[in-house]
């Protein structure tokens, strides 16, 4: 049985996971990412790993479509990004 | 070129491929696509369409389906040799065979046994091999792998790999390939396409959801990632696997491989041949057939049949048809036994005297078709031309026959031609059921999670047809006309007009069978189909037409069943069974009845058209029948056709010819075109035409977007006249008198119009077995059984209420009336049916509602509709302390041991239900109002508002007048004015309603009752009402339901 923690219940305590956090990024005339602006710093994208793509939800007001790399940057950290194509933006997708 | 789709789904992947064949040719013809595989969900349903369209493209078909094995892996076949193609089809029959039809899977060893001319492709991730891989289970990966490798061989095994974005494609495709390098098999590319561009990824979306039962937000996990399944540009693909060159080249090399196999040359398919004793050719033995029947028709073979056979037997020398002649004789001697051992013929009695079906269309031509028991009509006394079936040129396939049967004998007779060659050998012919509008709204709506009670009310409320028209049909209904571009709303409206068209489900055809010498399971997948013992190729009749296959055609048709029920209740009630073939053809109170256009009832002739035309052509023989049934129809009617036969016959107009040499094509319809071997005739007689070429000239009226290839013709056949003599304005003026339209030819007519007067001639001297006969075969004809109930009434038959202890399963006769049959009462199936005779049979009539409760066991509702439909009006006073009792004792069968308790403390007072209450009961529970009819209720709120049907008869033409009544029919052909038909208490009233009054009045005009108002028209001896306004009579809660026609 869990310990009952006392703390309250509620809608106000609930947070997403792994929420996606804005990134700069500059890109190439295809799409990918070339440098990621990580934690103030700016990185070279060595290569891309993976990459993927995923559009849902079109029937709604803000469809999801997104396009997903597993990036190596330079100091040979995996990081994976993703572009919203909808606005264009870019996404560090925490692991 | 750098890449070839091995792997791609048409919309024949039913509720998965989102794309028509004819998008996915035009498209990768664009892409310069020199080869397009196909390779649809465990069928061969577009393969045939496939190929021809390929081939007419200049694009390399190759065939191929994907296969799902048992536990649901997927593998690709493609068809490299005959012999692969054969395996292929053989696999895709034993899986639908041997497991469920509708989701087959194959068990794998089967493979072993059929790779032979096939290139196995591992399959899309569902393959074993490749989902397996994902999960990083290399070594059964490769143990799976391994045994396709053993099963087809080396170099007919390739790893597929596929890069659709998807997470995880990556990563399973670099472990495939270094799979594929430890076992020394090939790879190869394929992008899983599903639609020909991008943009259908929507719909593709929805028909995942709609195979899931599912909306989209349910059907997440079902549907694909992303919008990368389409037909991609070799370049595209090529840069997607730009580490895995070889894969890419892999699929040029199978290509090429499969280059040879071409489907619409290579089918080889026979016609069984029929064995004959020793002595005897085929030929000889038809003939010996035939001469033995002339003597008995005849009484000799004379100089006019001996004549007539010698021309008939030239030309099946010619074109080698006696051996199908004899299979056709063959089957309708099966249908003889089933006769026979259904107790409807003596089997002394030689089979072209009462033969188990008759023949339609042009083969009723053939004297040997009438001597062998295919026809019921003797060509040399109608002298019918054989030119439309059988003629010297060259045929393009073998001639259509096609045969009627009542439906019981068509059941039977179909089981037992599959048993007779064995379901590999005889099948029959699938039909593939598409979306229209209604199937459109109901399943993307529920895939969209429009709210399911609005897009019912939509589907019902909107006119049948196309679902591309679904926009304009919601701005013509108020209740929708603002939600066309809602959210939600607006995407249905965008994909229904996308899913318009689309194949649904493989359905079997109405009749068509085809039978091989050789294994159809050789040529064609063939399925179980819904019907236990039947057996379907995965061919529509278009496929099936362009495989040169012969289609035997059985078809059902209700009027037979009705016929020959009538005769059987006659021989029961008078001892004597009418041989409806020697009945005289020529009486004159049958013509007369048919002149006042009493045919409600009658086959083809009982449709307010021809009740309007055969008051006029007042048929007195069967070439008038002939004419009657052949004149309405949209081919004649095109040119004004109709109307100036009638004025010609009836002296009004003269007869007129633009050339002399028309004269012999048209001068027995007095110059008017009623068949379609009159258009043969004349392009033969006036141009010159060879026979094959007249028909070909025929058909070409009939295809779409044939403007061009009518030109030709018209060129051929002006110089064709003029060689005649016959001046470009006269050939163009003939040239005119044809359409595209359906017309009879004129055997057909023939064999349509003796039908109708051998119905008439039941309905005119023994109308109590033709009205039930008519009830027991519901559905059939134009008209609902409460019409039918009134005509039957003014014929001097009752129709009574159904009575538990007096009812049969369907209708009987009972003195001067029909009684109805429990099969009448709503939710009354044959199995309630069955237990309530069985009671009563076993212990006697029932004596009390708790007795036949007790002793049948019947369920709650279909008690309470046995009371509403005064099923017990012998036991109880009222309906209503009828249902009470049903009520208070009734205890459902699984809850508690049945025991009589006590009731009578819980039996009270009730008033009676009064006569509109009673009605409305009937009209719930059977569909009909056996003691009266509804206006006779709601004639009191009318007052001298409406006149009656019978008092509209007397009104001149323009008189004013407004009538109301229950619809009865509606009618809409081609878009044009609808035709309506309302009925009172005492007759029918034609309506017809222009385009304008019916916009407006649209969602009026589709209520039961209706007040309308209009003026007198009266034309050339008809009567109709110009409808100018339409009111809602009375909003009752059932009605019977009016037939309606497109």
């Amino acid at each position: 049985m869990v310990k009952d923690t006392g703390a309250a219940v509620g809608t106000d305590n609930i947070r997403a996971l792994n929420r996606p956090l804005p990134l700069e990024a500059k890109n190439d005339e295809d799409g990918v990412p070339e440098t990621l602006k990580l934690r103030g710093r700016w990185l070279q994208v060595e290569s891309v790993v993976d990459r993927w793509r995923i559009e849902d939800e079109w029937w709604r007001e803000e469809p999801v479509g997104r396009r997903y790399y597993q990036c190596l940057v330079d100091g040979g950290q995996r990081v994976t990004v993703f572009q919203d194509l909808g606005t264009g933006r870019w996404y560090h997708q925490r692991a | 070129m750098t890449y070839v789709e091995l792997h791609c789904h048409s919309n024949y992947s039913f509720q998965d491929g989102a794309s028509f064949i004819n998008e996915l040719l035009p498209r990768a013809l664009d892409l310069g696509y020199p080869s397009l595989a196909l390779t649809d969900h465990d069928n061969l349903c577009g393969a045939m369409e496939f190929a021809r369209a390929a081939r007419s493209l200049g694009i390399q078909p190759i065939i191929g389906a994907e296969v799902t094995l048992k536990g649901g892996y997927h593998v690709t076949l493609l068809v490299e040799t005959r012999q692969g193609y054969s395996n292929l089809c053989r696999l895709l029959s034993e899986a639908r065979v041997s497991g469920d039809r509708r989701e087959p899977e194959l068990d794998p060893p089967a493979l072993a046994g059929h790779a032979g001319g096939l290139v196995l492709l591992s399959g899309c991730r569902r393959g074993e091999v490749a989902s397996l891989a994902e999960r990083g289970r290399m070594d059964e990966a490769q143990k799976a792998a391994g045994r396709y490798l053993e099963w087809f061989g080396p170099g007919n095994v390739y790893l597929e790999l596929q890069q659709n974005l998807v997470h995880g494609d990556t990563q399973r495709n670099r472990r495939l390939v270094e799979l594929a390098h430890r076992m020394g098999v090939g790879t190869v590319a394929t992008n899983n396409v599903h639609c020909h561009t991008r943009e259908r990824h929507h719909l593709h979306d929805c028909l995942v959801a709609i195979r899931h039962l599912k909306s989209l937000e349910e059907s997440h996990r079902e549907r694909r990632a992303n919008s990368e399944f389409y037909l991609k540009e070799p370049r595209e693909m090529a840069e997607l696997f730009r580490d895995c060159p070889e894969a890419v080249a892999s699929t040029l090399h199978i290509a090429e491989r499969c280059r040879a196999f071409d489907l619409t040359r290579d089918l080889d398919y026979r016609f069984p041949d029929y064995p004959v004793a020793d002595g005897f050719t085929q030929e000889s033995y038809l003939r010996h057939l035939c001469e033995r029947a002339a003597i008995r028709r005849y009484g000799s073979v004379t100089g006019r049949v001996k004549a007539r056979l010698d021309e008939e037997f030239r030309l099946v020398r010619r074109h080698n048809l006696a051996g199908f002649f004899l299979i056709y004789h063959d089957i309708i001697q099966l249908g003889r036994e089933v006769m026979v051992d259904l107790g409807l013929a003596d089997p002394d009695t030689p089979l072209e005297e009462n033969p188990p079906g008759r023949g339609r269309g042009s083969s009723v031509s053939m004297l040997v078709g009438y001597l062998i028991g295919l026809s019921h009509i003797d060509p040399i006394e109608f002298n019918l031309s054989l030119d439309r079936f059988l003629h010297d040129d060259e045929l393009a396939s073998v001639p259509d026959i096609d045969l009627d049967f009542p439906r019981n004998i068509r059941e039977e007779l179909i089981k037992r031609v599959h048993e007779k060659y064995g379901w590999e050998r005889a099948a029959l012919t699938g039909m593939i059921g598409t979306y229209k509008l209604k199937g459109a709204v109901r399943d993307l709506g529920r895939a969209l999670g429009l709210p399911p009670d609005q897009t019912d009310k939509l589907a019902k409320r909107a006119d049948h047809g196309s679902a591309s028209s679904l926009g304009r049909e919601m701005e013509a209904l108020p209740a929708f006309r603002d939600r066309v571009n809602a959210p939600g709303w607006r995407d249905l409206v965008r994909l229904a007009a996308e899913l318009d068209g689309f194949p649904k489900y493989l359905a079997q055809h109405p009749g068509g069978m085809v039978i091989g010498s050789n294994p159809l399971t050789d040529l064609v997948p063939v399925q179980p189909g819904a019907i236990a013992d039947r057996y379907v190729m995965q061919w529509d009749k278009d496929s099936i037409d362009d495989a040169g296959f012969v289609k035997i055609d059985f078809l059902a048709l209700g009027a037979l069943s009705q016929m020959q029920e009538a005769q059987g209740m006659i021989e029961r009630r008078t001892g004597h069974r009418p041989d409806l073939s020697r009945i005289d053809f020529e009486d004159r109170e049958v013509y007369d009845m048919l002149c006042r256009a009493d045919t409600i009832g009658i086959f083809q002739v009982e449709s307010a058209a021809q009740m309007q035309t055969i008051t006029r052509i007042r048929p007195r023989n069967l070439v008038d029948m002939a004419h009657e049934v052949a004149a309405v129809r949209p081919g004649v009617g095109a040119n004004d056709g109709v109307s100036q036969y009638i004025r010609r016959r009836q002296g009004l107009d003269p007869v007129t010819y633009h050339h002399p040499l028309e004269r012999r094509a048209l001068e027995r319809t007095h110059g008017i075109i009623l068949f379609q071997d009159q258009v043969n005739r004349l392009a033969m007689d006036v141009a010159g035409f060879s026979p094959l070429e007249a028909d070909q000239l025929r058909r070409a009226f009939g295809r779409r977007h044939n403007t061009d290839l009518v030109g030709v013709y018209w060129d051929r056949f002006r110089e064709g006249a003029g060689r005649r003599g016959v001046g470009e304005e006269a050939a163009w003026n003939i040239f005119e008198k044809f359409n595209g339209q359906y017309m009879f030819p004129e055997s057909h007519a023939f064999a349509f119009g003796v039908t109708a007067y051998q119905a008439s001639w039941l309905k005119r001297y023994y109308p109590l077995e033709f009205y039930t006969g008519l009830f027991n075969q519901q559905p059939m004809g134009f008209y609902n059984l409460e019409t039918l109930k009134e005509d039957a009434g003014r014929h001097g038959t009752g129709v009574l209420n159904p009575d538990i202890n007096r009812s049969q399963k369907k209708c009987v006769i009972e003195g001067d009336s029909l009684r109805l049959g429990f099969l009448n009462v709503a939710s009354l199936g044959p199995a309630a049916a069955d237990a309530v005779i069985a009671a009563r049979d076993r212990d006697g009539p029932f004596t009390s509602i708790a007795g036949f409760m007790e002793r049948t066991g019947l369920l709650l509702e279909a008690l309470d509709n046995l009371a509403d439909a005064g099923g017990f009006d012998s036991l109880a006073g009222d309906r209503r302390a009828a249902r009470w009792e049903i009520g208070i004792r009734y205890r459902p069968v699984n809850m508690q041991l049945a025991m009589a308790m006590p009731v009578i403390q819980d039996v009270v007072e009730l008033p009676g239900l009064t006569p509109r209450e009673r009605m409305e009961g009937e009209y719930r529970t059977l569909g009909l109002y056996p003691s009266g009819h509804i206006m006779g209720h709601l004639r009191s709120r009318l007052g001298d508002t409406a006149a009656m049907s019978r008092d509209v008869v007397d009104l001149e033409d323009g008189a004013p007048v407004t009538v109301a009544g229950l619809v009865v029919r509606r009618q809409r052909p081609r878009g044009k004015a609808v035709f309506m038909t309302l009925e009172d208490e005492v007759g029918h009233i034609p309506l017809i309603v222009w385009p304008k009054v019916y916009e407006r009045y649209r969602n009026i005009m589709r209520e039961p009752l209706l007040l309308v108002g209009g003026t007198v028209s009266r034309r050339e001896g008809t009567m109709n009402i110009v409808v100018s306004w339409a009111k809602v009579l009375a909003d009752v809660p059932v009605a019977p339901e009016a037939r309606s026609w497109q």
